[in-house]
């Protein structure tokens, strides 16, 4: 038996051995990992002792020929053990026969039982081995060992299949292993076969722990160990080759051995070259991904740290796996009302039309099993078998083939389902990548999502589960704004009689039909649309981009609908449910948000006042070509002539108040018929609409009702009030507002009366609001009060001049009073619209009486 | 992924897993499963049309109220519906209709609805049982593409034809004989047809009812001694010459097994009490039970073990009358029988099985007519196992083939105007514990001296009977090996005398074999003894 006498592939062998071992080492300890280390040491020992007897390094030959020679012999049983741990087969009986073999030919090995080496004398390199007998009892015990093991691999084959990962290449490693050792035995060979055959053993039972996902090359060297080692490779064949390459070249060309060896060096330089871009691109390959996958992490990471916006989180998540993974639809759920809903998608065409139940198995499984379900496998578990049709119909009309739980402490915030485009599903990168964005993602939903709830629990009407007033306060701005280039419309949903259809029916009834009305509007306002609980009965829609006659249409369609909330079978017998609408469109008839907020409320306050469950579009107002003044009257007029006017209805209430008033204190009783008159006409100089000055008119006759219930001496002290009296005084519009809120239907006059002594500049009472929060029918109404309680004659001073009070109230305009009211006000003044006067009641009713 | 592209694809521990994996099921997790599809089938059951119709007011919600106000049915309940083929009151669009016989002919035949949903569950159902049949142990998976399997059931529109049509959708097998060609003939011709076939081609499975099962290889020698060996494939030939050698040999008469190595025989469930012996001694292999019917599809099967049948989770509902409230129940048909489920079954005991269809089928807490006896109960390891018994008592049928119950019985003897009195009907078994229909009968005075009312001619009409509803009837005969009639003649108001003697009402169908016994003894009695006896008491 002839052996070792071409070190370089020996050598080639043995640094590849080294490398591996080397790799494997810094990798994770799975058993089937150690064995193979155990079984690359038994390689590298046989190379390595192949190499050191044709060396003679002491101790001498013959002992590395001995350490050769078992490590050849363990690679056997070694080589079994790795099956079974490759296998995961279980038991000890035959690993154990199998090790107390090895062990017996260790020991008989020594004595030369089976080989005996004898080195030549001529040549220092060659070792003759002369086998005796018992080797070939040896050589059939390493079959059995060997056979044993591919015994294994191919049960598993029959009984799982050659599609099992990894097992083809562990069955090809067998059959090289069982080939090494076959052509070691061939009588005249002077190559050691069996070293040569442990580089493709070794590539192949890596590849075979590859496949099955048992070791990942970037947990084995990094990109410059790689480049070490190629580095290294190249340097020993570089060595061994130099030499004969010099001679191959001096001996076929006609050249000297210096220019002979340059030539090598050029030819070596750029073999190197050549090799370090080849390795270069082959490691861009291997790890380019891992790092497009990891900077796709830390990025998502970063979004997630900052973010609370769920929807923005989704949309990253999404984007992120539609661009690692290739999937056709990515779908993520969360919880919402007990089931997971689908709140992002990739894709235009969307589906969102499904539900998934919290005891579907899918969550089951997702909770006690794994995060992670693939399709195929999860239809073999018996958790399938309780699944509903239309979940089984759900993974097959979506083509599910993975689900993934974002999981938090035993919590699944949410679900991600997966189409994959490639037929055999995902690879184990791209799943092991999927669970790692998967547990950032768990955190950053459960966070967006807790700030969501406690952002909606803010902010949503807990009855009606629509938007709540805080909220409407906060967009309404917002929204006009975002509109300002096109239009928006406001409509008020107002529900009439509710307080009576309350007493009637009771509470639990009534927040039922409030519930009702929500879902109405929910259904019907488009995308867009955001719907809000104005007040206890009122609802508010806000609707970009909506014109006056898509607003009326919506309403009409609203009504219709509301108005058969109580038409089923089981409700037939209780009152029809109606409401009011009223809608302002900007910019037609409003230019600022408050602007259309109160015009949208006039809008439904006339809907209310002229015959209920009526759509009112606010129009805004017309310009005329009579004096201001008597269009101030003819409103008032009107207003007080239609059949259907509040006014009409509350007149003997008013009537009644006033004369009550007059009663006591003449003086207010005539300060309020003037008041009356002045703001109406500056309402209508300032363009307020008919509503507004008929609003107008109407509280100013009761804006100091409230001192009834201030004593006479104090009314008509001509000396200065005490602080206490003051303070009574000042209470007066309180106690006006008491008065009006126990008047039936009255209660749209109350902004007007309690705004009347505000101050532009916040410093008035009683709430001492400033700007444009004090009410305009209440800022008409306090320049009118002045005006006329300066110009006329009081018990503690005579009357001042109509210049002078022109003056004082210019003066005042942005502090006390509105500028642009005051400016319109003295401007009347200027213009002989509004004069002081006196009244009377020659019909004895309550009415201003004109002058001019 | 079709059945065959598993098979080549597929770890065949996945697959085992998949289709077999519902016997390693814990209790509880079967529970979990059963009233989850319950909840399922509860909500679309009763929101259909047949629902609201069987129902009527109540609106139950979950499981438990359900079986709170639900009734037990029967298909008198569903007939209205069903026979005129309303799909739109359904719970779920039926795919196919297949029909099956009603009080045995008696009235029209039964119309039951298949779904998308009970059809896959019936095939997956039908290849576990496969799997099931040539399985060793666990995991063992011997089925193969192009597996040749001698099939014995009745052909579309019946229930049975659903099993080739179903298992061809997953994997090519060899039919024989041709599910499609051969769908005319009767079921144990087309079991003869199908082994006469196979001496030349082999066989892999033999799908039949256990009745025939047990027939066909009883009557095996003498089917195969009309077999001429020239006729068949030179292989056929071949095992014919050595069969005949080797029985010769040992004085032995042929035997399926000589022939065939099959890897599974699958059986109906049967009352033919030692068919499974019978199969098993003739070829060389244990036959594995399963449970089959139009309205439920296929429920059950046994395992590898053959220690009972265990109930697939995801078919059915199971619901167990414990056989005192059966008994309760039949006594008083206005008493409502208490139903236990599968966790609160006792071993040892026998139940009558009321099932509820899953997948949008329609029949819910239907009595299906079928006793079991729990063999064991599951409680901490495993599941319950049960054993076939017969049907219910209120239900004779001898052998699979004919259904009687009291009024066919009755029409019968009307229609044959001998004359006959009062009767009884029971079904006994001869020594060989093969079942035969045993009428006691008297013949009233009148006919006595004018009719012809020889047991001979009574038979004949019964015979004539079971001919018109039957067609296997013919076989009958042959496949029990014994006539499938006895009549006994009582003495004329044995009967009464007898109900009145003991204050007490003997049921007309399977009275119990005291009263039989009692009954026999009271009418041999003379009436001075009767009056005697009478007075020591």
């Amino acid at each position: 038996m002839n052996a070792v006498s071409h070190p370089l592939y020996i050598l080639i062998a043995l640094c590849f051995f080294a490398i591996l071992i080397a790799a494997y080492a810094a990798a994770k300890k799975a058993p089937a990992i150690k064995s193979l280390l155990f079984m690359l040491l038994c390689l590298f020992f046989e190379a390595g002792g192949a190499i050191m007897m044709s060396l003679q390094i002491k101790p001498g030959a013959a002992f590395w020929f001995y350490i050769y020679h078992l490590a050849s012999f363990s690679v056997a049983v070694l080589f079994y053990f790795h099956v079974r741990n490759f296998l995961e087969k279980r038991g000890w009986m035959l690993k154990l026969v199998w090790s107390l073999g090895t062990a017996v030919i260790f020991i008989l090995a020594p004595f030369g039982v089976f080989i005996s080496a004898t080195s030549s004398l001529n040549t220092a390199s060659l070792v003759q081995f002369t086998p005796k007998w018992p080797i070939y009892i040896a050589a059939a015990y390493y079959l059995c060992v060997v056979l044993s093991a591919i015994k294994l691999l191919l049960e598993d084959a029959v009984n799982k299949g050659l599609r099992m990962p990894g097992l083809i290449y562990a069955i090809g490693g067998a059959a090289v292993l069982l080939l090494g050792k076959g052509a070691t035995l061939i009588p005249g060979s002077t190559i050691a076969w069996s070293i040569f055959a442990g580089i493709p053993l070794a590539v192949l039972l890596t590849i075979s722990l590859f496949k099955k996902n048992t070791v990942h090359f970037n947990e084995m060297m990094g990109r410059s160990a790689v480049l070490f080692v190629a580095a290294l490779l190249c340097v020993v064949v570089a060595l061994f080759l130099a030499e004969p390459l010099t001679g191959f070249i001096t001996d076929n060309f006609p050249i000297k051995s210096s220019e002979a060896a340059a030539a090598v060096i050029a030819i070596f330089s750029a073999a190197i070259g050549i090799s370090c871009s080849l390795i270069n691109r082959l490691l861009d390959t291997l790890f380019s991904g891992n790092k497009q996958r990891s900077n796709l992490l830390n990025s998502f990471s970063n979004i997630a740290a900052r973010s609370l916006s769920m929807d923005e989180i989704m949309e990253e998540l999404v984007s992120i796996i539609s661009s690692e993974i290739s999937v056709q639809k990515v779908f993520i759920c969360l919880p919402e009302n007990g089931s997971y809903v689908p709140r992002h998608s990739s894709g235009v065409l969307k589906n969102h039309s499904f539900t998934i139940a919290p005891d579907s198995p899918c969550i089951k499984y997702l909770s006690e099993c794994s995060p992670h379900i693939v399709v195929s496998e999860f239809i073999r578990t018996p958790y399938y078998l309780s699944m509903w049709e239309t979940e089984k119909e759900l993974l097959q009309t979506l083509n599910l083939t993975n689900i993934v739980a974002l999981k938090s402490q035993n919590e699944i915030t949410g679900i991600i389902l997966l189409s994959s485009k490639e037929a055999g599903g995902f690879n184990s990168g791209q799943v092991e990548f999927l669970n790692s964005l998967s547990s950032i993602a768990s955190i950053a939903v459960k966070n967006a999502a807790l700030y969501e709830r406690v952002f909606r629990e803010a902010r949503i009407d807990s009855l009606t589960n629509v938007y709540n007033y805080k909220y409407f306060s906060e967009r309404i701005t917002a929204e006009f704004q975002a509109c300002k280039d096109d239009s928006i419309a406001l409509m008020f949903v107002d529900l009439d009689d509710f307080k009576l259809y309350n007493q009637l029916y009771g509470s639990t009834d009534g927040d039922y039909v409030l519930k009702e009305v929500a879902n109405i509007l929910r259904r019907y306002a488009g995308e867009g649309c955001t719907i809000y609980r104005y007040s206890g009965k009122v609802f508010a829609l806000l609707l970009p981009h909506f014109d006056g006659r898509e607003a009326t249409a919506l309403a009409n369609e609203i009504q219709q609908q509301i108005s058969l909330i109580n038409s089923t079978p089981e409700r037939c017998g209780k009152k029809t449910i109606t409401v009011s609408c009223g809608i302002c469109v900007s910019p037609f008839s409003a230019s600022t948000a408050r602007e259309l907020v109160e015009n949208a409320d006039l809008a439904v306050y006339n809907a209310k006042t002229t015959g209920k469950s009526k759509i009112v579009l606010f129009k805004g107002t017309t310009p005329s070509k009579q004096s201001i003044s008597d269009r101030a009257m003819d409103i008032v007029e009107r207003i007080k002539g239609r059949s259907d006017s509040t006014y009409r209805t509350h007149s003997p209430t008013i009537f009644a108040l006033t004369a009550a008033i007059d009663a006591k204190d003449h003086y207010t009783y005539n300060h309020s018929l003037n008041v009356a008159r002045y703001s109406s006409i500056l309402a209508t100089a300032a363009g307020l609409s008919e509503e507004q000055v008929g609003i107008i008119y109407e509280a100013a006759l009761l804006h100091d009702i409230g001192k009834i219930s201030i004593p006479e001496t104090i009314l008509s002290k001509t000396s200065s009030l005490t602080i206490d009296e003051f303070a009574l005084m000042r209470n007066h519009v309180n106690n006006s507002i008491d008065i009006i809120r126990h008047l039936p239907s009255m209660d749209y006059l109350i902004p007007a009366v309690v705004g009347h002594h505000e101050r532009w500049d916040g410093k008035g009472y009683p709430r001492g609001i400033s700007g444009e929060e004090i009410p305009i029918t209440a800022r008409c109404l306090a320049i009118a009060d002045s005006f006329d309680a300066m110009t006329t004659s009081r018990p503690y001073r005579g009357a001042m001049s109509t210049d002078y009070a022109a003056h004082q109230i210019e003066e005042n305009a942005g502090t006390q009073f509105d500028p642009l009211l005051a400016h319109v006000f003295v401007n009347l003044i200027r213009q002989g619209e509004i004069l002081p006067y006196q009244t009377s009641f020659p019909d004895g009713e309550t009415a201003a009486v004109a002058e001019n | 992924m079709k059945f065959q592209e598993k098979l080549k694809k597929t770890p065949r521990e996945d697959i085992w897993s998949e289709y077999c994996g519902f016997l390693d099921l814990g209790l509880s997790e079967y529970m979990f499963i059963q009233k989850r599809l319950m909840q399922e089938q509860v909500r679309l059951w009763c929101n259909s049309g047949l629902g609201r119709l069987i129902l009527k007011d109540a609106q139950p919600v979950t499981v438990d109220e359900f079986r709170e106000c639900m009734p037990l049915t029967t298909y008198e309940d569903y007939a209205e519906s069903l026979l005129t083929r309303r799909p739109e009151i359904l719970p779920s669009q039926p795919v196919i209709w297949v029909q099956s016989a009603w009080d045995g002919g008696h009235r029209p035949l039964k119309l039951s609805p298949y779904t998308k949903g009970m059809l896959d569950s019936l095939k997956h159902n039908l290849l576990s049982v496969l799997i099931l049949s040539a399985a060793s142990g666990k995991g063992d998976i011997r089925v193969k593409y192009g597996d040749r399997i001698v099939y014995g059931g009745a052909p579309l529109p019946y229930a049975t034809g659903l099993i080739p049509s179903l298992l061809s959708e997953e994997i090519d097998f060899s039919w024989l004989p041709d599910t499609m060609e051969e769908s005319q003939t009767s079921l144990s011709l087309r079991s003869k047809k199908g082994i006469e076939m196979a001496i030349g081609r082999g066989i892999d499975f033999f799908i039949s009812m256990g009745n025939i099962a047990g027939y066909i290889t009883s009557s095996f020698p003498g089917e195969i001694g009309n077999i001429k060996p020239l006729g068949v494939s030179p292989l056929g030939g071949l095992k014919y010459l050595r069969a005949k050698y080797i029985g010769k040999r040992d004085g032995k008469a042929l035997r399926p097994r000589d022939f065939f190595s099959p890897k599974g025989i699958i059986c109906a469930c049967s009352d033919i009490k030692n068919h499974k012996e019978i199969v098993e001694d003739g070829w060389g292999v244990s036959p594995v039970d399963f449970s089959f019917a139009a309205e439920s599809s296929c429920i059950g099967v046994d395992s590898w073990e053959r220690q009972g049948i265990y109930f697939f989770p995801d078919t059915c509902f199971y619901e167990f009358i414990p056989e005192n409230e059966m008994i309760k129940n039949m006594n008083d048909p206005e008493y409502k029988p208490r139903t236990c489920l599968m966790d609160e079954v006792g071993a040892g005991e026998n139940y009558e099985l009321v099932i509820s269809l899953f997948h949008g089928g329609a029949f819910m807490r239907y009595r299906i007519g079928d006793m079991y006896r729990c063999t064991y109960a599951g409680r901490g390891n495993g599941l319950p196992r049960f054993t076939y018994i017969d049907r219910d008592p209120s239900v004779i049928d001898i052998a699979g083939f004919t259904r009687l119950n009291h009024s066919s019985i009755e029409e019968v003897l009307r229609l044959s105007k001998l004359g006959v009195g009062q009767w009884l009907a029971k079904k006994e078994y001869d020594e060989a514990d093969n079942p035969y229909l045993h009428i006691y009968l008297e013949i009233l005075p009148n006919s006595q001296e004018l009719d012809v009312v020889k047991k001979s001619t009574l038979a004949e009409h019964f015979s004539v009977y079971f001919k018109y509803y039957d067609s296997d009837y013919s076989d009958l005969k042959q496949l029990i090996n014994t006539d499938p009639l006895k009549i006994t003649v009582l003495k004329f108001g044995s009967i009464d005398r007898y109900e009145s003697h003991t204050g007490r009402a003997i049921p007309r169908i399977n009275p119990s074999t005291v009263d039989i016994a009692e009954l026999m003894k009271f009418q041999s009695k003379s009436r001075a003894d009767i009056r005697e006896e009478a007075e020591l008491r």
